[in-house]
């Protein structure tokens, strides 16, 4: 008997242990409610009347709401429901919110797999959902809306994605339902945001002008280390290095676009496939043996970069306008000798305009969906529509007239309680009581936020920079691989991508000769990269056709 | 329920045996109350949701649940078809077996002669102070643990720079970086962390062994080494050959929070195993399915190496688990 116990415990804690991935999913998972059912309780709403929603919504509604927590505020509120943003909105819409908060995607990937779920969810599925929202849609998680379910519901809403034939057809499925309610940009200057940059008062010091090439800048980083004796030159990690290298911070002197998938007249190229990448390669490889580059990128985390970029320790790097550069410039703001510029993208000859640069879609990842769970689904679109009407837009954009923002000059001016907070809080996290254009969220973003949301020359001047490229020509849509196809492209992409960063680690450091670069392609080949192309191909046709 | 079963099994051979089983559970009823609590434990928490594993087999949907989820090609084995069939198949199982097999090697032993030598020591006082010194790192939590160790052999950090002088390392670089050292940092840091701890189980097995045979030895003139080797040794065997099999069972699950705490993409070559792979695919890339199967290929593995080193084990010493 007792041996017996023991061989029990022993197989079944080993059993265990091991395979928490699946016993997390054990739980059970509820009855959903059928898409009649919805259908009917709909059509049974009378919330909206003559194309046009009376707000706050009559009756006491209540709403459950799921997103991940923003650390601009969670060190202060425990709930989005608490905000002055939060408690207006509710206010306002006569909804009232029951926050489900999650600390951040895998956490909301373990609330999606228990399948319990909220009325609304807050959640980029693009990104971190296998497959997108079609998928989500196919796995019974989003309930898909359709045009006429949009246009009674939030007509709104329905306004905004109807102007532009583009942005209806990012805000859909490959099978033409809507997936939710989606983060809009509401002016190509807000769908770039990061880039390269340099302490150009060092570069005044020596006497150098701002580099635009390759070798320039190279030099310049050379410059920095033998005439300031600055001990690393350019401080990057690999998260920064990758993202620059897909953004095409540093490709086009060398004949490539970005190492990220981009469309060459119609065709999909994957860039880090691409025979031009070993150039790319090569010169990182030489900034590394040269002492140019943060010996430590693979190993060095966020924090000590920008430590390195406040000390001096280091002269250039890359980021984002707001979370970077702003934060730079903000915490060093009192010291004189102190100055960043941003630069444009880098290029082979003098004059040449950058193939490539931090672009975004109009429709970014982050959504807001209603989920099947939802048994009023009417409702809460109503409620979500919100943020499309021009209260709501205010709202989300800039807070609450009087408090975080004034009106001059019919335009919308923040507060120092938000830009100059007396407490002590940065911009962004002032901001993030009163308002919801730092994130993401049910609205469109309004571009008077964002300028002087960056409220240093330097940003604005940077973002100028950066924004000038032909990135828009390259761009990839926001596509959505076919759901029969999503285990396996997700398979393929992360085992490439996987074998990418590896290698491009490898080749900078000279582990790997880069004279095997050929041998890399062939290995991606055998990999499966043709098959994700043709995956990825497939699905840019049904965009361009829908 | 036993109570039930014996209806059902009641024929003639059997029946003795379920008539002493009641009589017993009569007699000890109290001991059986006191088991009832550790049984439904591993009801509930260990064999229920086994029920779960099936979603290895399936493609599993989370809105559709475990039973409603379609099954998955090829008969269900399309998950493992994948995985056996991925490029990172032989490095995983490799990094997994050179990682555990080397930290059986080192961590296993290294407890065992802490104890034996703690044994030999006089002075309480002293081995008091270097028992609780040795497992003190135990009840640091791993992310701390961790986060020390990335200080430590960083660049610049102590360990980095005593190398340096002793010329075995570059002390520009982070060791982190570089795929050679993964292996003896992480070895060794658990080593450093579970050397206590571990050697209480032996400690404890010592104070049982009978005085009376030290004393005779002494008689027959065995040194303190001799004592060592054929009584000390021989009476905490069972314990060690316990621990071993225990351990033998876990060589295919090198735990997934320290590799990634400690890991980063160059060096996935000699750090990256099974439980880090299944982390990423399940937990960020919500391949549910897929990383359940590399998961229960993980525990079958287990299960077998822990069948197969008991009964070796009890062929050479005639000791075992069952």
């Amino acid at each position: 008997m007792r041996m017996k116990n023991k061989l029990k415990k022993g197989v079944s804690l080993v059993l265990a242990s091991a395979l928490t991935a699946a016993s997390l999913s054990a739980c059970g998972s509820e009855k959903k409610n059928t898409t009649d059912e919805i259908a009917a309780a709909a059509e049974a709403s009378s919330i909206v009347e003559n194309d046009q929603i009376t707000y706050p919504l009559e009756g006491g509604k209540k709403l459950s709401y799921a997103m991940t927590l923003a650390t601009a505020w969670s060190d202060r509120y425990d709930s989005f429901a608490k905000l002055p943003l939060g408690q207006k909105l509710q206010e306002d819409t006569g909804v009232e919110l029951d926050m489900v908060h999650v600390e951040n995607k895998q956490a909301m990937n373990l609330l999606l797999a228990s399948g319990e779920f909220t009325d609304i969810l807050g959640f980029n599925f693009q990104l971190n959902y296998t497959g997108g929202e079609a998928k989500a849609i196919a796995d019974g998680i989003i309930y898909p809306m359709s045009e006429e379910f949009v246009q009674k519901n939030a007509p709104d809403y329905w306004k905004v994605i109807s102007s532009d034939p583009d942005i209806l057809r990012q805000v859909k499925t490959p099978e033409g339902d809507i997936y939710g309610f989606a983060f809009i940009l509401g002016d190509e200057l807000l769908k770039t945001g990061s880039g390269l940059f340099v302490r150009d008062d060092w570069c005044k010091e020596l006497g150098i002008e701002l580099p635009e090439t390759a070798d320039e800048y190279y030099e310049m980083l050379k410059a920095f280390k033998e005439k300031k004796g600055v001990e690393i030159p350019l401080c990057v990690n690999s998260d920064f290095l990758n993202e620059g290298l897909e953004r095409g911070y540093f490709t086009s002197p060398f004949g490539l676009v970005t190492t990220d998938i981009y469309v060459d007249n119609g065709t999909v190229k994957f860039g880090y496939a691409q025979p031009e990448y070993k150039g790319v390669l090569e010169w990182f490889n030489k900034l590394y043996k040269e002492g140019l580059l943060d010996p430590n990128f693979s190993t060095v985390d966020k924090e000590t970069i920008i430590a390195n970029m406040l000390t001096g320790k280091s002269g250039a790097s890359s980021g984002a306008c707001g979370s970077v550069l702003g934060t730079l410039l903000s915490t060093n703001q009192n010291d004189p000798n102190y100055s960043l510029a941003g630069i444009k993208n880098l290029v082979a000859k003098k004059g040449d305009r950058p193939m490539y640069g931090h672009y975004n879609t109009d429709v970014v990842g982050g959504i807001t969906a209603i989920t099947t769970a939802c048994k009023d689904p009417a409702t809460a679109a109503a409620y979500l529509n919100y943020g499309y009407t021009e209260e709501g837009h205010m709202l989300y954009n800039f807070g609450t007239e009087g408090v975080s923002y004034e009106m001059q000059d019919g335009k919308p001016i923040f507060t120092d309680l938000v830009m100059d907070n007396p407490d002590g809080l940065t911009p962004q996290q002032a901001l993030s009581e009163y308002q919801l254009a730092y994130g993401n969220g049910p609205f469109v973003q309004d571009k008077d936020y964002l300028l002087q949301y960056y409220k240093w020359d330097a940003q604005k001047d940077a973002l100028n920079k950066w924004s000038d490229t032909d990135a828009k020509k390259y761009k990839l849509p926001r596509v959505t691989v076919k759901s029969e196809d999503t285990g396996e492209y997700t398979n393929l992409i992360s085992e490439l991508e996987t074998y990418r960063d590896e290698m491009t680690i490898k080749f900078i450091r000279g582990e790997e000769s880069l004279d095997n670069f050929d041998q890399y392609l062939s290995t991606l080949k055998s990999m499966g990269i043709d098959r994700a192309q043709e995956i990825v191909q497939q699905a840019v046709e049904e965009y361009n056709a829908r | 329920m036993f109570g039930k079963r014996k209806n059902q099994t009641m024929t003639a051979p059997q029946s003795s045996y379920w008539q002493r089983l009641k009589k017993d559970l009569v007699k000890n009823r109290i001991a059986y109350l006191m088991f009832l609590p550790v049984l439904l434990y591993y009801l509930i928490f260990c064999y229920k949701p086994m029920y779960g594993l099936i979603i290895a087999f399936k493609d599993f949907s989370p809105a559709k649940g475990i039973l409603n989820s379609p099954w998955a090609k090829n008969f269900g084995l399309n998950h493992f078809i994948e995985f056996f069939g991925s490029v990172y198949f032989t490095r995983l199982i490799k990094n997994t077996l050179v990682i555990s097999i080397t930290n059986l090697l080192v961590t296993f032993p290294a407890p065992i002669i802490l104890a034996l030598l703690l044994n030999e020591v006089r002075s309480k006082k002293y081995k008091g102070v270097v028992q609780t010194l040795t497992y003190l790192p135990h009840f640091i939590s791993m992310v701390v643990i961790c986060s020390m160790v990335r200080l430590f052999v960083g660049e610049g950090g102590f360990i980095t720079q005593i190398l340096d002088s002793m010329g075995i390392v570059d002390g520009r670089y982070s060791m982190l970086s570089q795929k050679e050292y993964f292996v003896p940092i992480y070895v060794l840091s658990g080593l450093w962390q579970t050397i206590g701890w571990s050697a209480i189980i032996y400690i404890s097995a010592l104070s049982g062994v009978d005085q009376e045979l030290y004393e005779a030895a002494r008689i027959d003139g065995a040194n303190r080494w001799k004592q060592t080797i054929h009584i000390t040794l021989p009476s905490i065997m069972m314990t060690i050959i316990m621990m071993l099999i225990l351990r033998i069972g876990t060589i295919m699950s090198v735990g997934y929070e320290k590799i990634i705490l400690l890991y980063n993409p160059g060096i996935y070559e000699t750090a990256d195993v099974i439980s880090s792979y299944v982390y990423r695919k399940g937990l960020l890339e919500s391949n549910w399915s897929f990383s359940a199967a590399v998961g229960l290929f993980n525990s079958l593995i287990n299960l077998f190496l822990v069948l197969g080193a008991n009964k070796i084990t009890k062929k050479v010493t005639d000791m075992g688990l069952w």
